[in-house]
């Protein structure tokens, strides 16, 4: 989504990516990137939490749109209430997910 | 910019994963010489108008799924499409918590309420979605980047907000 952010703001329009793989955004480097820490799938919050998901959309806008220079990357306050999902994170018992639910390794 | 110390390593974990694939070649861009174009924002948050794209391969249950390897196609969401509805085709994330909610990554019921309520400007409809797993930087640059550039100049948005997987 970097080369999209970049080409967008390239042609006058202004840009937030809302992220939570810090390494992929930096590497890429979009113009306004606001960093959640919460797992990849979870970027808008927990499933079922209305109210917590509004909260970290909107804070992610008004972050973002406060952001003064290109390429910098944001922290947002939220944290994933799941002590060690760090570690656990895309490793083969906690990856992508195939259409028959199970998980997709080579 | 140094990386936060507790952020997930997610390209040194991918190399591993995927050790016998061809390597995912992650875009990258040099600071100093490549540094983004950057366009000032005029108004605030309340007279925005905003574009969203996604690309947690999101999709209506009437309409095809994406395949898994550089499906470049995108889908349109339209403002009014019940959450229930919506489905979900990626390969590249844990999917157990968005195939219950999308909105754990598509915030269409969200962003819904935050226009009703007068804290964003508004939305462009319909929201529009991709399946971000796409090998080619070709690809996405000559032809995904290039649509949803002309996708969000035609609708005049004043900001484009982008959700990554």
């Amino acid at each position: 989504m970097g080369l999209i952010a970049r080409e967008i703001e390239a042609a006058g329009v202004p840009t937030v990516a809302l992220v939570g793989a810090w390494d992929i955004t930096r590497a890429a480097l979009p113009p306004r990137a606001v960093y959640i820490h919460h797992p990849l799938g979870n970027q808008c919050g927990a499933p079922g939490d209305v109210e917590g998901q509004r909260a970290i959309v909107r804070s992610a806008l008004e972050t973002g749109i406060a952001i003064q220079g290109p390429g910098e990357i944001a922290r947002l306050p939220f944290a994933w209430d799941d002590p060690g999902w760090e570690e656990r994170a895309y490793t083969p018992e906690h990856t992508a997910v195939g259409p028959d639910g199970k998980p997709i390794r080579d | 910019m140094e990386a936060p110390q507790d952020a997930v390593p997610y390209i040194d974990r991918t190399r591993t994963l995927y050790a016998k694939t061809k390597p995912y070649q992650w875009v990258r861009h040099d600071p100093a010489s490549e540094p983004p174009a950057w366009t000032p924002i005029a108004k605030p948050l309340s007279a925005l108008r905003i574009a969203v794209i996604s690309s947690s391969g999101v999709h209506r249950k009437d309409q095809e799924p994406f395949h898994y390897r550089n499906d470049i196609s995108s889908r349109e969401i339209p403002l009014d499409t019940d959450p229930a509805d919506l489905r979900l085709s990626h390969f590249g994330y844990d999917m157990t918590d968005a195939r219950r909610d999308p909105g754990c990554v598509f915030p269409l019921r969200v962003l819904r309420g935050l226009a009703a309520d007068g804290v964003i400007g508004g939305l462009v409809d319909p929201m529009v979605s991709f399946m971000g797993g796409i090998y080619s930087a070709r690809l996405v640059r000559n032809q995904v980047a290039t649509r949803m550039r002309d996708f969000v100049l035609r609708e005049r948005a004043d900001l484009a907000f982008l959700i990554p997987i």
